[in-house]
């Protein structure tokens, strides 16, 4: 009777040791982490960044002045759709650093557009800031603009 | 746990080609580490993840409503239901930046080991060997 109240009370202590070793496996170091969404998801998302590839909603319409000015003035009718429809599938579709290329066989005008930073602002909305460079006549005109994406989907320029 | 979010990344990084979330392109390991290290110095640090996962949050976010729903959370391979509830601090069912944000942070810090802040090359050999 005295050696199995011993032994029990062996197994007990040697449980909360275990119970113990345990929980120190879980919090010690501050490298040990519970948290985080896994590498296998990090990965999916770093994949998810890099490929882009859109949302599988149809690019909405350019609000605002994405070619201004001068510049605005020098490109016809269908070059300005042209660079629209581009901007438009750049902000919606593409990872920043890879670009939308346009060009109008008719006028000889082409434009890069490239995102190069997104962002979300406090109300959720998305912005994406962006380099455009358009050729006129082989001259190069590069600006740097920011565009808001719209409850409705439409992108606004709004710098 | 880290036993198990290590080998798990290596995977998803390495082994296999990742499937994007919309475009279902296969990604190459190469490609995907590319992707991630911004200034090309072969290391990928903080700010650079951070960035490019804020940049994934917008391409998995298939409405644009600033959130994202574990419907559009479980299109991309590799992710767990259990660790998106974990990661949904406020318990609304969806993922705010900030909540991604920070879930996705204890991610880099676990595979930080020297706690420079970047993941260098000898971290991610020991993170593929892991």
């Amino acid at each position: 009777m005295a050696i199995g109240k011993h032994a029990c009370r062996e197994t007990l202590v040697s449980a909360i040791l275990v119970a113990f070793l345990l929980m120190g496996c879980e919090s010690m170091g501050p490298k040990t982490t519970v948290g985080g969404l896994g590498g296998a998801a990090a990965g999916g998302l770093l994949g998810a960044a890099l490929g882009g590839g859109g949302t599988g909603i149809a690019a909405g319409a350019i609000l605002g002045g994405l070619i201004g000015g001068a510049i605005g003035d020098r490109l016809d009718a269908a070059d300005r759709e042209k660079a629209r429809v581009a901007a438009s599938q750049a902000f919606e579709s593409v990872p920043s650093g890879q670009s939308v290329t346009w060009r109008n066989p008719d006028s000889g005008n082409s434009g890069v557009v490239t995102p190069v930073r997104t962002y979300q602002v406090s109300s959720g909305q998305y912005c994406r800031e962006y380099t455009q460079t358009i050729y006129i006549g082989g001259e190069k005109h590069q600006t740097y603009g920011t565009a808001c994406r719209q409850p409705d989907g439409t992108w606004k320029i709004v710098n | 746990m880290r036993q198990f979010a290590l080998p798990l990344m290596a995977i998803a990084l390495i082994s296999a080609p990742v499937v994007c979330a919309q475009s279902q392109q296969p990604l190459t390991r190469k490609q995907i580490m590319e992707s991630a290290d911004k200034n090309r110095d072969s290391k990928i640090g903080r700010v650079e993840f951070l960035e490019r996962m804020r940049e994934a949050f917008f391409f998995v976010d298939v409405n644009k409503d600033g959130f994202l729903t574990s419907e559009e959370y479980q299109r991309l391979q590799g992710t767990d239901p259990r660790r998106f509830a974990r990661a949904d601090r406020s318990k609304d069912g969806k993922l705010s930046l900030d909540e991604f944000l920070k879930a996705i942070t204890e991610d880099f810090d676990a595979t930080d080991k020297n706690d420079d802040g970047v993941l260098d090359d000898k971290e991610v050999k020991a993170w593929i060997a892991d």
